[in-house]
């Protein structure tokens, strides 16, 4: 366990230490911050039908800080080691290839999770600057960070395989964007294609995050979706674990 | 010797490598089915927490309380023009019921883009040539259609008072009629229900004035019930079928035999929904009301 927590906080201190850590902070929050005005803008408007939390989640914005930032946090996690020349001496530290992968996902997922705090913040916000008496949902903010530590879970795991496959940081990147988009252009499926009787259908209808994030704003937790997402983020990480144990037999 | 040293075997064989790729290539797949399988089985087999305070999104109890007693598959075809107002909240309610059993399956069929699939639920279905955004519920061979113009209720009294043109939608009630439908597809029976008359009470027909039962009536008819008028002067008991008495607001004294009727209907398991007036006192003068007093 001490190899373990030692090898986390090696992760965390990378990503606090270095600017790339504070700029992708800083851009989170900024493309969060929009997305906080527009609903502003929203609200002042007309009066809204859906939950707070679903209206602030449920645009471009949101989607594109939760695509983009995974594959920036986690491009350097083997690219960097291995083009620097850190990553025999890491291998062959008495730890295990295991402890290993899953140090470095819990790094770069704590990080991420560091990203989203503030936005803690935001119904609060409303809430004390609006002429609404309800109190803050607070259900419906805990299930949205369910669904955005699952989320950021999967496309952490999704970063280190592509991270794991090349020494190029930018080629890492794009491998982690273009399959975390991929993923997620299956769910826009769920609203082109109508739903019909058949597998295909309750296929796509099982994997649109779209429909997934929308559950958990409205402070729903479905255990579909929570085995959907741990069982994709294991299977990513598995597969990172046999990309880093190859070397030992290539 | 040095021929040894100049070209050193490799420590891994081509067979060695192959054997490895293939135990990665099999472990990687083996877990592939694992995950498909986990989420297979997650898929029929699932809780839902509602953590959120608002439950905004919370069907009713009788809507989960029907769906939960399915036994069979329900089919629901939403046969719609998807640039129709209510398609989203539609869909949005059914994937609800989609959610609150796994027996339930929703099909959309556009029969603006899809005219063969529409002509071939209209044929199962046995819809009109003209028929057009319904949503359909089919249970072991039956069927039920609910149409778009049921699924709103409308002001109309800025229309009334000459303030308006148009009628504003007030409200959507889908749910009342999905579950409605649901109902009476999986009810053998169609549950029936009784207004006593004879003492002046409301009238079950009449929903235009402010002493009308009309609504009440249309809503038990919605909700799969049926409804008929029942006098017990002369030799008339409650009738058998009976499972629910209404007494709409009864404004003049029943007689001694009609209680012992009354309480003989009770004592059999009967159901009354008593809906007295404000003076409801003066019926019950000849003090014979014996069942209100265990009431």
């Amino acid at each position: 366990m001490q190899p373990f927590l030692t090898l986390v906080r090696r992760e965390l201190g990378s990503c606090y230490v270095s600017i790339i850590g504070y700029a992708i902070v800083a851009a989170v929050q900024f493309l969060l911050g929009l997305s906080f005005v527009i609903v502003l803008r929203a609200l002042n408007g007309k009066p809204f039908d859906v939950p707070v939390t679903e209206a602030f989640f449920n645009n471009g914005l949101f989607w594109l800080t939760m695509l983009l930032a995974p594959p920036i946090i986690t491009m350097r996690a083997y690219s960097l080691e291995k083009s620097s020349g850190t990553y025999e001496t890491l291998m062959t530290a008495p730890v295990g290839d295991m402890q290993v992968v899953l140090a470095k996902f819990t790094g770069a997922l704590l990080f991420f999770m560091s990203a989203w705090l503030p936005l803690l913040a935001y119904p609060f916000l409303l809430k004390r600057f609006s002429v609404d008496l309800a109190q803050v949902d607070t259900g419906a903010v805990g299930g949205t960070f369910v669904g955005i530590f699952l989320f950021g879970a999967l496309y952490i795991a999704l970063g280190c395989f592509a991270s794991s496959l090349t020494r190029n940081q930018i080629v890492a990147a794009m491998n982690a964007f273009a399959l975390g988009l991929g993923l997620f252009l299956l769910s826009y499926l769920t609203f082109i294609l109508p739903p019909k009787a058949g597998w295909q259908s309750a296929v796509l209808s099982h994997i649109s995050m779209i429909e997934h994030m929308r559950d958990f704003t409205r402070g729903i937790v479905d255990t579909r979706q929570v085995v959907f997402y741990l069982s994709l983020t294991t299977l990513f990480l598995f597969l990172t674990l046999k990309v880093v144990e190859s070397r030992r037999w290539k | 010797m040095s021929d040894e040293l100049d070209n050193p075997q490799p420590s891994f064989s081509a067979a060695r490598k192959l054997s490895a790729g293939v135990g990665v290539l099999s472990a990687v797949v083996a877990l592939l089915a694992i995950v498909v399988m986990i989420n297979f089985l997650s898929a029929r087999h699932f809780h839902r927490w509602v953590l959120s305070e608002d439950r905004v999104t919370s069907l009713a109890p009788l809507t989960h309380q029907v769906l939960g007693a399915l036994t069979n598959e329900l089919q629901v075809t939403v046969f719609f023009d998807p640039d129709e107002v209510l398609y989203s909240h539609i869909l949005q309610l059914l994937r609800q019921y989609e959610n609150a059993s796994p027996r339930v399956k929703v099909t959309v069929v556009n029969y603006l883009t899809e005219p063969a699939r529409a002509e071939e639920v209209k044929a199962r279905c046995k819809l009109g040539p003209n028929t057009k955004d319904v949503v359909i519920f089919s249970f072991a061979g039956n069927h039920r259609v609910v149409r778009q113009t049921e699924l709103s209720e409308y002001d109309t009294s800025q229309l009334l008072a000459g303030k308006s043109e148009s009628v504003k939608r007030k409200s959507f009630t889908g749910e009342s009629f999905f579950t409605a439908a649901i109902l009476g597809l999986v009810e053998a029976r169609r549950p029936r229900a009784y207004y006593l008359t004879g003492h002046s009470e409301h009238d079950p027909t009449t929903a235009t004035t402010q002493t009308g039962y009309g609504k009440l009536t249309m809503l038990m008819q919605a909700n799969n019930m049926d409804t008929q008028i029942v006098g017990l002067g002369g030799t008339n008991e409650v009738p058998a079928d009976c499972n629910l008495l209404i007494l709409a607001g009864p404004r003049s004294p029943v007689t001694q035999t009609e209680v012992e009727r009354l309480n003989r209907y009770l004592n059999r398991g009967g159901r009354v929904l008593f809906l007295p007036p404000p003076a409801w006192r003066n019926c019950c003068a000849c003090g014979a009301w014996s069942w209100a007093t265990t009431w």
